[in-house]
């Protein structure tokens, strides 16, 4: 694959620069529809699929988000004799099993057979071989045998199927030469399609298929697989930009895919705060505020640690205020704001808020408790 | 968690072996003999007998005595090897209602894989003797070369004997397996498995913990007993030469004549020459005849030569798959009673240019090799794995009566292929799909493993719609088939099991009935008056029915209530069949009052 002005390579990734603020940035709606697909994991010549753009063009604009600062590189996309190209937590070894196989599963379409068994375009037979048992030793089915989650099973007979092919080609010198062919002839042929589409415009075949990519994407969405769900959306954008249903579900599976980042930290931020480990609840509830703002669950826990255990009822306050403006009908941050009034000396307003809380859930311990003992202190 | 043993369900002998503070080892039977006559015999008074004894008494009870009966596993009636079986093994073969092969004994008639749950359950016995607990879980080896049918038989079996059968796994790769384990070795290994009754040769790469089968072939019919029958033919040629009589019509004298043969064989392996005497084998107008031959070892060779080198045309197929030559093999294993024999041995020798690997059991290694696997798919953490291969290509009949092939031999399980077909007529709503093993260009020179039918396609012109078709080999090396109209994504699936004769319903039925196996003697009388009143009720409803037409519905219940009542008759469950009487009276009286 030749190599553009900007002198990147087309297994480069870029991604955004932070530093930059991209607003205050000259760039034409190419240039800003290419720089809105950058993310940090497709590659330049992946970029340069999706966005669909003559070679000139892409390498125009490219140069153009380079020059503004707009991005850089991050990483390159296995460059030979890398190990397997299959996700940081991989590589870590700390990712549990289960999640090794998602994230390799995932992963696994859209390496070559070198990137999956983790070698160079140069690697011997032997070489091969070896990768391939090294793969084969984790990953084989027979490592969850009758293991309770289906899922995990199915993507595992799909994983071991994906590294025995590209055991199998690339230990075949014929099959090997003929796949390695292939990819030049991909690349090829796209910029041919590129080429046919602009002459003939088969408008509606490609509305359609970028209309089937879309209702693919629900589905993933619906099983939860965002990663595909992503995927299918942004090639369905790069055959039909014009339709907003398409950048709107992507927004929706990125707010979806942080809520539930978020819910996890929630559970084990819970698990802190109920074996005593305030500093590191209050992190990870942060956390889970920051990715899913519109949660008011996030805040009165956090509220509840700032008010307890940092003595700080200022912050807490507002955070609770915040949660109330999210869902007015949570007992909870009534049972909060009572307490930071009453730790400020405010007896009547803090009875005030028990007693608010108490009209959603008359039957709240707590609430119960606090609110006779405030009556008492009378 | 419960242990896990293997079990090596063999022609002529079973041995089962389990894995204890990580070492396998075979257990020994209740006689201290490590192996177990695959012989299943009903003696005069209705016992069961397995095993030993079950053997010792073949010569005054053959008629009732079943041996080698995994030569029929998973065939067809109409198969050339069964048309071979039928003429030489004393007891009868019957053919069963879906074309598979029924053994009747002592008036009983058993499936093969109802004989196989028996042995098994036997090997369980044994396993659950010495270890003193009950035992569920087991690896049962199978012969490389045994095709779907066969292997899906002998699932079966241990599904009716109770196991709960981890894997099925190939004899010659758990050999493989057994001489490997803890070994740490790199090496490219040949199995060569000549035993009772199949032969197969395996060519393995071993590394890092990895066995991974390169290449696997075989002949299921051929084995040891091969060699005994051409002992047999000597024998009663010579007899009938001086005598003038046959001793193979005789099937007692046959009997003793094979017992002779297989001894003779065992000692000829050690002796250059051997006697072998059966007094009173016949009896003419002149008296009482005797028999008396003397038998060399290379007269033995002569006869076999043929044989033995018939495994070799296979080990070339196998090396020439793998993509080797018969030096680039480092270790050669043998595996099988039959290779003992020194000629055997000599070939080997010869053939792969090296002495065979010493020090590795015959019988007793797949056994081994099979716990072994056991433990690997219960221990999260073992670091070996085993990669196995399918010996057959699979695929579907395409019009013109081609074999097109989905899966090639020696392709890695498991394994999922997929593939479109289209119709071959204008307008053409239905689909016929014949599934196929084997290596013939010609559908009809293969082995069909099933059918079925995709209907509902919409008429479009020949080669508009879209089939597609998806393979499935599991690690067992069994396989599923479904095909899917793309246009209505209408899709049918079968587990292939037509040859094996059993379905999942019939297979249910004899664990459930195996459970209460005593009361069938006893209620044999109850049984035939219960038949005799289900089918006149039958009788009535069919003529009814066909006066009144009260339409489909009807006409249903009573094919269903029919069905249900023959099975019962069949498997001579009395109580299932009281149930079903009622119902079907009920039926008769209410259409009766219509």
């Amino acid at each position: 694959m030749s190599n553009n002005k900007a002198g990147f390579g087309s297994q480069d990734i870029p991604e955004i620069n932070k530093a930059v603020n991209i607003p205050s940035l000259n760039l034409t709606a190419t240039e800003g529809f290419v720089l809105s697909q950058v993310d940090g994991r497709m590659t330049i010549g992946e970029l340069k699929l999706i966005s669909n753009l003559r070679e000139k063009e892409f390498a125009d604009v490219l140069d153009k988000l380079v020059k503004a600062g707009a991005v850089k590189i991050k990483e390159s996309r296995v460059p030979a004799e890398k190990k397997p190209l299959v996700s940081k937590e991989l590589k870590n070894g700390t990712a549990s099993f289960e999640d090794r196989v998602r994230s390799l599963y995932l992963d696994m379409e859209s390496l070559t057979h070198y990137d999956l068994l983790g070698i160079g375009k140069n690697a011997t037979n032997e070489e091969i071989k070896k990768a391939f048992y090294r793969m084969t030793k984790e990953f084989h089915p027979d490592r969850f045998f009758r293991g309770g989650d289906v899922e995990v099973r199915e993507r595992l007979q799909n994983i071991f199927a994906r590294i025995n092919d590209a055991y199998k080609t690339l230990l075949d010198p014929n099959k090997r030469r003929e796949y390695d062919a292939g990819f030049e002839e991909i690349e090829d042929r796209l910029n041919m399609l590129v080429e046919d589409k602009r002459k003939n415009n088969p408008f509606m075949e490609t509305i359609l298929k970028s209309k089937r990519l879309y209702e693919g994407a629900l589905e993933e969405i619906k099983r939860k697989n965002y990663a595909a769900a992503k995927q299918n959306l942004k090639i369905a954008i790069s055959l039909d930009p014009f339709n907003k249903h398409y950048p709107e579900t992507l927004l929706k599976i990125d707010k979806l895919e942080s809520a539930e980042q978020a819910r996890r930290y929630y559970s084990a931020a819970l698990v802190h705060e109920s074996e005593g480990r305030y500093k590191e609840a209050a992190k990870l509830y942060r956390e889970a505020m920051v990715l899913d703002s519109e949660n008011e669950l996030y805040y009165i826990r956090l509220a509840k640690i700032i008010l307890q255990q940092e003595n700080n009822p200022e912050a807490a306050k507002k955070l609770v205020q915040k949660a109330i403006e999210l869902n007015p009908g949570n007992p909870e941050q009534y049972l909060i704001l009572g307490l930071i009034f009453r730790e400020k000396g405010q007896r009547e307003a803090a009875i005030a808020q028990f007693e608010k809380g108490l009209k959603i859930d008359p039957d709240h311990k707590e609430l119960v408790k606090e609110f006779k003992r405030t009556k008492k202190g009378k | 968690m419960g242990k896990v043993i293997g079990i090596d369900l063999g022609t002529t002998n079973s041995c089962v072996a389990i894995v204890e503070g990580g070492q396998a080892k075979v257990i020994p039977n209740k006689g201290g003999y490590r192996t177990t006559p695959s012989v299943l015999a009903i003696t005069e008074d209705g016992r069961r007998l397995i095993g030993h004894l079950a053997k010792r008494q073949l010569i005054t009870n053959p008629k009732n005595t079943v041996y080698a009966s995994k030569r029929l596993i998973g065939r067809r009636w109409d198969s050339p090897e069964v048309k071979r079986a039928k003429a030489s093994y004393p007891f009868d073969l019957i053919e069963g209602s879906n074309g598979d092969i029924r053994v009747r004994i002592a008036n009983k008639e058993l499936t093969l894989p109802e004989i196989g749950a028996m042995v098994l359950q036997e090997m369980k016995n044994v396993a659950e003797e010495y270890l003193g607990e009950e035992v569920k879980q087991a690896v049962v080896t199978v012969p490389a070369y045994f095709n779907d049918s066969q292997r899906q038989a002998t699932k079966d079996a241990g599904v009716i004997a109770g196991l709960d059968v981890l894997r099925i796994i190939n004899e010659p790769t758990a050999a493989a397996l057994a001489y490997g384990h803890g070994k740490g070795l790199t090496q490219t290994i040949a199995v060569y498995d000549l035993g009772g009754g199949t032969f197969d040769i395996s060519i393995l790469d071993v590394a890092e913990g990895v066995f991974e089968v390169k290449a696997t072939s075989g002949d299921t019919y051929l084995g040891g007993d091969d060699f005994d029958d051409r002992l047999i033919d000597h024998m009663a040629e010579e007899f009938l030469k001086k005598e003038g009589i046959d001793l193979r019509r005789d099937r007692m004298a046959l009997q003793r004549l094979k017992d002779a043969a297989e001894k003779a064989k065992c000692d000829l392996s050690g002796a250059p020459k051997t006697n072998i005497n059966l007094p009173f084998i016949a009896t003419n107008e002149t008296g009482p005849k005797h028999l008396e031959v003397a038998v060399t070892r290379e007269e033995l060779e002569g006869m076999a030569r043929d044989l033995v080198e018939r495994t070799f045309d296979i080990c070339k197929r196998a090396l020439q798959d793998a993509g080797l030559k018969s030096d680039d093999i480092d270790q050669v294993i043998l595996v099988g009673g039959q290779t003992r024999m020194p000629m055997v041995q000599k070939r080997v020798q010869e053939f792969f240019g090296k002495q065979p690997r010493k020090g590795v059991h015959p019988d007793e290694v797949v056994a081994l090799g099979a716990s072994i696997q056991g433990e690997m798919l219960l221990q999260k953490d073992s670091d070996m794995i085993l990669l196995d291969v399918t010996p057959l290509s699979l695929g579907i009949a395409t019009f013109g009566g081609f074999f097109t092939k989905l899966i090639e031999r020696n392709t890695t399980i498991p394994v999922h292929r997929e593939h479109v077909f289209t119709t071959a007529a204008d307008n053409q709503t239905t689909v016929k799909i014949h599934v196929l093993q084997g290596e013939s260009d010609r559908a009809a020179d293969n082995e069909l493993l099933g059918q079925f039918i995709l209907s509902g396609i919409p008429p479009a012109p020949r080669g508009a719609p879209e089939i597609e078709v998806a393979f499935d080999i599991d690690s067992d090396g069994i396989v599923s088939v479904s095909a899917r109209d793309k246009a209505t994504g209408m899709q049918q699936s079968i587990t292939v099991t037509a040859s094996s004769g059993l379905s999942e319903d019939e297979i249910q039925w004899m664990v459930d009935s195996s459970k209460n196996y005593e009361v069938e003697l006893k209620s044999e009388a109850e049984l035939k008056k219960l038949r005799h009143e289900f089918e006149s009720v039958i009788k009535r409803l069919r003529k009814l029915i066909e006066e009144k037409k009260p339409g489909d519905i009807v006409s249903e219940q009573l094919e269903v209530l029919d069905k249900k009542g023959h099975k019962a008759i069949d498997y001579a469950d009395v109580e299932s069949l009281k149930k079903l009487l009622p119902e079907t009276q009920a039926l008769l009286k209410e259409l009766q009052q219509k």
